[in-house]
């Protein structure tokens, strides 16, 4: 394989590991559907890889949404246009194009998170997320109430550095 | 309390986790002590993050499908493909006689001799979005010069090759398997027997041989499968070491051409000793039909 093919490859995966994550997760919640979804996410990273002219101007994680967005849009519009199938599955909602901005934030925020060590994500699961005391996390994890406690305020600590590298200050 | 020990309780203070006693005790301390009044806000602020997500949002987040990286490489490494035939394309019309030939024989015998593949290695160059991809690769032209003579190299190869193969075997994949040692009084260029490494996918009940022997542009392969319903599209992809990848010519499975052949013939330019496996896949849905490793890699 040549240089050229090489490099092109290491782009796409660059591409991927970067932005597939949120992007999934964001075309999933459009769709509802996974299949759709990888369909979405593909063609949409395919974008990206054949036009790096059209993102250097811009944060590129909107562009990624936009493009996705509007894929979803025409794929709901094709639906609609085939009277036969409007009756199988319930209309998409799509986001106003003003929520766009909301949605990049919120799937940051979860890909922060996602990038937090097992142990903090773990902690902050149990505490925020299913609502578990402190004594209770400590059950369900298995370690120290005094563990669970400073493991929290270091999940935080580490969840505001994650933030703040998104672009996204506390 | 000292201020450690409230500090060390203030991420749980923030999220509400604390038992009521404990909250008690912080929030006195917290009256008197601007510094952990401070930090306190601040982790209060982080913590006004997480209800913009869900737990599930995280898990995707996490674990986004491979299968469309898969996809991704697959379909550049296709691109990039299909950019170098029509070079070659372009190169046998200066070339004529050269290129009209190569063409010709490596459409019509050789490797990819069945009925059912030539019509789709001749369309591709005619494909809609030829400009587009002539437009890419003319972009870089010193890359142009270089793809076209090796692949017009190759085809001159295969030419030669697969003359000798299209007059003497006709026959089924056991004949081919015999072929790069061959008997009698044929001695085509080839002498070196290759491998047959065979996968399977249980849950499915499908098999698969993939033949392999090496050649001058890389990895000449034959491929049989058993099991895979009739009509799919599907394409070979070869996986190299380090990740590296190339993706063959796609074949319908039990079109009519193949049912006297049986095997798939196709090609690729990695090397056989740097191939670490093959995966069967289907061509509309991208999902791997069966995975063919390579034993010791």
């Amino acid at each position: 394989m040549s240089a050229a093919g090489t490099a092109d490859e290491e782009l796409v995966r660059t591409l991927f590991d970067e932005h597939a994550g949120p992007l999934y997760g964001y075309v999933l919640r459009l769709t509802g559907d996974s299949g759709k979804a990888e369909d979405v996410v593909q063609e949409t990273l395919l974008r990206a890889w054949r036009h790096p002219d059209a993102l250097a101007d811009r944060p590129i994680r909107a562009w990624l949404f936009t493009v996705a967005r509007n894929l979803v849009v025409d794929q709901h519009r094709a639906r609609k246009a085939r009277p036969q199938e409007t009756g199988d599955e319930a209309l998409t909602i799509l986001p106003a194009e003003d929520e766009l901005e909301r949605a990049v934030e919120s799937w940051a925020v979860a890909e922060a998170l996602a990038a937090l060590r097992q142990e903090h994500r773990e902690v902050l699961m149990e505490v925020y997320y299913r609502g578990r005391s402190v004594k209770e996390a400590s059950a369900t994890l298995g370690i120290p109430p005094g563990t669970v406690k400073s493991r929290t305020y270091y999940a935080l600590r580490a969840l505001k550095l994650a933030l703040e590298e998104r672009g996204l200050a506390p | 309390m000292t201020c450690e020990e409230v500090r060390i309780s203030l991420g749980a203070h923030a999220l509400g986790a604390l038992d009521p006693e404990e909250a008690l005790e912080i929030d006195h301390h917290l009256a008197t002590c601007e510094v952990c009044g401070t930090e306190l806000l601040e982790l209060e602020g982080v913590a006004s993050f997480l209800d913009k997500v869900s737990e599930r949002d995280v898990e995707l987040v996490a674990s986004p499908p491979r299968q469309v990286l898969d996809r991704l490489l697959d379909d550049r490494v296709k691109r990039t493909r299909r950019g170098r035939l029509l070079l070659v394309a372009a190169a046998s019309v200066v070339a004529l006689a050269l290129g009209g030939v190569a063409w010709t024989a490596l459409d019509d015998g050789g490797p990819r001799q069945t009925a059912a593949s030539a019509p789709e290695r001749a369309a591709s160059p005619a494909a809609p979005s030829a400009e587009s991809y002539a437009a890419r690769s003319s972009t870089s032209e010193s890359s142009t010069g270089e793809s076209s003579t090796s692949e017009s190299s190759t085809s001159e190869s295969s030419t030669g090759e697969s003359s000798d193969t299209a007059t003497e075997q006709p026959g089924t994949l056991a004949d081919r398997s015999a072929l790069p040692t061959p008997t009698g009084s044929q001695a085509p260029k080839k002498a070196v027997a290759g491998p047959e490494f065979r996968g399977e996918n249980e849950e499915a009940d499908y098999y698969a041989t993939v033949m392999a022997w090496p050649d001058a542009a890389g990895t000449e392969l034959a491929v049989q499968l058993h099991g895979v319903p009739t009509g799919t599209t599907c394409h070979l992809r070869v996986v190299g070491a380090g990740g590296r990848r190339d993706v063959t010519d796609s074949w319908v499975v039990g079109d009519a051409a193949y049912q006297k052949q049986n095997a798939f013939k196709t090609g690729t330019g990695l090397r056989l000793k740097d191939i670490v496996r093959f995966d069967v896949v289907n061509e509309r849905t991208g999902k791997v039909l069966v995975r063919v490793k390579v034993p010791g890699k």
